[in-house]
């Protein structure tokens, strides 16, 4: 069963060609890490986003391994150089439930 | 698997490189892929900002600015909170040749302590720094 | 005809909302710096994921929406935000803002049951984004006065009401030591502008209704089951006793 996971990806920083900008990615997946118990004492099962994989213009510029130590909602910034002609950035997740999503974002210079 | 077998695997560097990733979850003072604890590793050139005394242990923001030596450029960065259950926080892999970086991201403390952050950079120098926090408890104790 | 009991206890109520006005501070002015910082920026603020989430779920007039279709813009309902608690002739009792989404989005077909269901919250939230600056404007529905106050004057019978293992009542903290530290927490006078709130310790979004309920547990008292009369009580007192104070929008608590 999909569950809906909104996600948010922002831009900081100057849109000009070879420009570093921010690029701010947030989900807000439960990132339950496991150890939690419930009202009824029953312990929440560990389903956390895991794997984090970004897109600049179809090509792979970061992978990243989650852990039980990332907050929910999840909160990745990391920094792009802003190709020529602009282009888009794809942010693809996928859970211990092997739930994936994707947040896209076109820089638009 | 037989003794002999376990010991052509360990011998092997990347393999080593991957069982050692997995054990270092569980150790308090992490290894790296050579063998030596973190904190023998120069800091130079990672440089973090994390709070002295934190809010909530709950969301824990953490910076990191990382510069590459002359030449070199970054490959991966590890996240690692030696109290917390699960130590290893975050691995980044970068298909990129940055030679600066700024990662920013939110952690999750089991309790007070230092995180590290390990960077590795294209020519195989590895460097660490930690930063220490305290996570102050605030008083109402409500479970919800 | 109002009687003599009713009248003294109209005047308490009216005593016991003095220290609330003498304290007209939101709860986003006992942040701490982190987290004020946090509050500012929209696009680190996770209460804005949910705002887009409600944004989604409204419509527009391009693209269907559950909410769009009976009430054009979410921005046309800011003062209706403001009015709630309100009494409901249906159900004889206060009903709050999540309260009326539930039963908004049942007619259309959405059942969501709990008023804690992310759907609401992201509506709550879209709804209290849009009446920012608004301030509370709780009156009683012409033919129900007396309901009403009836009812404010359980909200502020329970406000001073002592509870719990711990033997407080919410005035004790929220009156009488306000700015006072417990460990890394300052005391607020607890004004309720900032819901729905994004409260770290949950990792989540929630109602006030959850928070009140939360404060029960807080000074381990029973805790009331959700959407109980008393916790609306509860509101409608908070926000007579807020009257004046700006909404501040979904904001984050520790």
């Amino acid at each position: 069963m999909s569950k809906n996971i909104p996600t948010r990806l922002a831009f900081a920083g100057p849109l000009k060609e070879g420009a570093t900008i921010e690029a701010r990615w947030s989900a807000a997946h439960p990132m339950d890490s496991g150890f939690r118990v419930d009202d009824s004492g029953n312990k929440i099962a560990r389903n956390i986003i895991h794997t984090v994989k970004v897109l600049l213009n179809d090509r792979l510029i970061l992978e990243a391994d989650l852990g039980t130590a990332m907050t929910s909602p999840v909160y990745l910034a990391f920094p792009l150089q802003v190709p020529a002609g602009g282009g888009v950035l794809r942010v693809l997740w996928q859970d211990d439930r092997g739930q994936v999503g994707e947040t896209v974002q076109r820089l638009i210079l | 698997m037989n003794t002999s077998s376990t010991q052509l695997h360990l011998q092997d560097p990347k393999r080593r490189h991957s069982l050692l990733m997995a054990a270092g979850a569980w150790l308090s003072s992490q290894a790296t892929a050579k063998d030596t604890p973190l904190s023998a590793l120069s800091a130079e050139g990672v440089e973090l900002v994390f709070p002295r005394l934190a809010d909530t242990g709950n969301a824990v923001p953490l910076q990191a600015n990382i510069r590459a030596p002359q030449g070199a450029h970054l490959k991966s960065l590890r996240v690692i909170l030696p109290e917390n259950p699960n130590p290893l926080a975050l691995q980044l892999k970068l298909h990129g040749d940055m030679q600066s970086y700024q990662l920013n991201t939110r952690l999750r403390l089991y309790a007070s302590q230092s995180v590290w952050v390990v960077a590795t950079f294209s020519n195989g120098l590895e460097r660490a720094n930690s930063a220490p926090t305290v996570i102050t408890s605030t008083a109402c104790l409500d479970d919800s | 005809m109002p009687s003599i009991r009713s009248s003294v206890q109209w005047f308490c109520t009216l005593w016991l909302l003095l220290p609330g006005l003498l304290f007209a501070q939101s709860g986003n002015a006992f942040l701490s710096p982190d987290l004020l910082q946090l509050q500012n920026d929209a696009s680190r603020n996770p209460t804005q994921l949910w705002v887009e989430q409600g944004l989604e779920i409204w419509g527009t007039p391009d693209k269907k929406g559950a909410c769009v279709d009976c009430h054009k813009s979410a921005n046309q309902l800011q003062n209706q935000v403001t009015q709630f608690p309100k009494w409901s002739v249906e159900k004889q009792q206060l009903i709050n803002l999540e309260d009326q989404i539930l039963a908004c989005a049942k007619r259309s077909g959405q059942d969501y049951k709990s008023l804690e269901h992310p759907q609401v919250l992201a509506l709550s939230a879209l709804l209290h984004q849009n009446a920012t600056g608004k301030t509370f404007n709780l009156k009683p529905s012409p033919g129900h006065e007396a309901q009403w106050h009836a009812a404010l004057n359980a909200g502020a019978q329970e406000f001073t009401q002592r509870i719990g293992r711990m033997n407080l009542a919410c005035n004790h903290c929220h009156d009488q030591n306000i700015g006072k530290q417990m460990r890394a927490d300052v005391i607020s006078p607890g004004h309720p502008t900032g819901f729905p709130i994004f409260k770290m310790s949950w990792q989540g979004m929630g109602s006030i209704d959850r928070r009140l309920r939360a404060c029960y547990s807080g000074v381990q008292a029973e805790i009331p089951a959700p959407g109980s009369p008393v916790l609306r009580q509860l509101e409608l007192f908070l926000k007579v006793r807020a009257q004046g104070l700006p909404i501040d929008g979904p904001s984050l608590r520790r």
